[in-house]
């Protein structure tokens, strides 16, 4: 039973994180290796915020995602913009650097020892729920993502800046001649995606107590493996994926015999290779005609 | 209403439209014949945004509300009333026939007005209120050919620009689609430019048009002497045949 929960708590980070490739990937179809350093800059905003918030903390994660949201959408201005029509490998590599760029500036600025974070008592109670005790952060990680997942899908499907980004995500020739403005488009998902990776940042740091520049390495390959399994592009993909792969992990490491504990991604990257192989374009991805 | 004068624009190296001047008069329609390659795509392409220009002007109205087209976004012209119907059609496959209506009206944020002008497009193409819940990709070619062009409607353009309409259509859809371009003309007042492969058709409809070759103008005249014309009756009217 704890383990369900582990791997509900650890599956939901996954899932916040990978909506975001999905968002991103989506609209101009670019993978974003960069992603996962939205994480780390959520995770150490938190650490500043931490200092200064005093009574005001229940604040701190809304403002997480507000950090999010600009620094997403700055760097897809300066950095992203002008290779938004380069070939995709070029994207691919752009988004490589800029990721080793902010692990290292992080390093520089930040220190490369790993700090620890303690978010408010709050997050530490113990919660009596169905005969079990947990800390409140593994309620509220779930229940946050959860929501947050229901409203991201409900934006994309029901309103009229989720339709241009359906719109642009399948024709983007189309949707200009719909009188949809790209850039802005673009803003907005790389926008919402980094803010959801970085409220994830500030959960990871509060669960597991620790953070380091380095730290959305992991994290974020593991969520674009989970928008890969979930189907490229598709926003319910992305969360099954994420919970899936948060699954995979705890029960491998419940399940397998110890010595073999420690090697647990051999087992989920196999799982992965083993779904991937059965359904290519992912579980809810769709056969995709080259877009226009 | 639209004023174009030594237009010249490349895709990638290649110089497609070389200095291209003609105007197309408020309220007619005008066609554009030429054969595949010559250019007529990449023009409306040019004229809606998507496609940057080299040099050369093109306006859009005339007084203070003229539209500087050459240095616009595509949203831009939308907002200006200069609507793009592209070839293939393009309507977003995925999605059902009434967001694609929605989208048409994307710059419209009245939504008491967006309902009246999607019950007038149903009006219009009976066929797309009882798909209305459908994936318009998996209507048929003719079909998606009445929704692409209710979608351009959505937008009330003073101006539409119509790329091969008629494409992989059964005779009776084209004519359908024709007839219909013939009363948004009239009854509406849309100033309709027209790329048609078939020449006759679009002659037959248009009042004035011209001829590209090779990405030059040809000619500019009344569409009734483009169909007298001996040349032009050789190369693009099939007829001899």
């Amino acid at each position: 039973m704890q383990q369900m929960l582990n791997a509900l708590t650890l599956g939901s980070l996954y899932a916040l994180v990978a909506i975001g490739f999905s968002l991103i990937f989506g609209v101009i179809r670019l993978v974003n290796f960069a992603h996962g350093d939205l994480m780390m800059i959520g995770a150490f905003s938190t650490l500043g915020l931490l200092q200064v918030a005093g009574p005001l903390w229940a604040l701190i994660p809304v403002l997480v995602l507000g950090i999010g949201f600009l620094t997403g959408s700055l760097i897809e201005k300066v950095v992203f913009r002008s290779v938004r029509n380069a070939p995709m490998i070029t994207g691919f590599v752009v988004t490589l650097s800029l990721s080793v760029v902010i692990q290292n500036l992080g390093q520089m600025f930040l220190g490369a020892q790993p700090r620890s974070l303690r978010l408010p008592e709050f997050f530490s109670s113990r919660v009596e729920f169905a005969g079990l005790s947990m800390p409140a952060i593994d309620i509220v990680i779930p229940v946050t993502t959860i929501v947050l997942a229901i409203a991201v899908t409900r934006f994309v499907y029901r309103s009229r800046v989720g339709a241009a980004m359906r719109a642009v995500s399948e024709n983007i020739v189309a949707a200009q001649l719909m009188g949809i403005s790209i850039n802005r488009v673009v803003m907005v998902a790389f926008g919402l995606g980094s803010a959801l990776a970085c409220l994830a940042g500030f959960f990871w740091g509060g669960k597991f107590g620790q953070i380091d520049p380095i730290m959305g390495l992991a994290p974020g390959l593991k969520a674009f493996i989970a928008t890969i399994i979930g189907g490229v592009g598709s926003i319910p993909g992305a969360i099954l994926g994420g919970y899936i792969l948060g699954f995979a992990e705890v029960m491998f490491v419940g399940f397998l015999p110890p010595e073999y504990a420690s090697f647990r991604d051999t087992f989920v990257f196999g799982t992965l290779i083993v779904i991937l192989l059965i359904r290519p374009q992912g579980i809810f991805g769709i056969d995709e005609e080259e877009r226009a | 209403m639209l004023s174009i004068n030594n237009l010249n624009v490349f895709r990638g190296k290649t110089h497609v439209l070389q200095d291209v001047s003609f105007e197309v008069r408020e309220g007619e329609i005008f066609s554009l014949v030429g054969s595949n390659g010559a250019g007529k795509t990449t023009l409306l392409m040019a004229l809606s945004g998507i496609i940057s220009i080299k040099s050369g002007t093109a306006v859009l109205g005339s007084g203070p509300d003229a539209v500087d087209i050459v240095n616009s976004r595509p949203e831009t012209m939308v907002r200006a009333g200069l609507v793009h119907c592209p070839e293939g059609r393009q309507v977003f496959a995925r999605m059902t026939v009434e967001e694609n209506l929605r989208l048409g009206a994307y710059l419209d944020n009245n939504p008491a007005r967006i309902a009246a002008h999607m019950e007038q497009a149903f009006e219009m193409f009976p066929v797309l209120r009882e798909r209305r819940a459908t994936a318009a990709g998996g209507m048929s070619g003719g079909e998606q050919m009445m929704l692409a062009l209710a979608r351009a409607l959505m937008a009330r353009p003073k101006i539409l620009l119509l790329d091969e309409p008629s494409l992989g259509l059964a005779p009776r859809i084209t004519e359908q689609i024709f007839e219909t371009l013939d009363d948004i003309n009239r009854k509406q007042g849309v100033t309709i430019v027209l790329v048609e492969q078939n020449a006759m058709m679009a002659l037959e409809l248009a009042s004035r048009g011209c001829v590209l070759v090779n990405g030059r103008l040809d000619k500019v005249s009344d569409a009734a002497d483009l169909l007298r014309d001996p040349q032009i009756v050789a190369s693009y009217l099939g007829v001899g045949q």
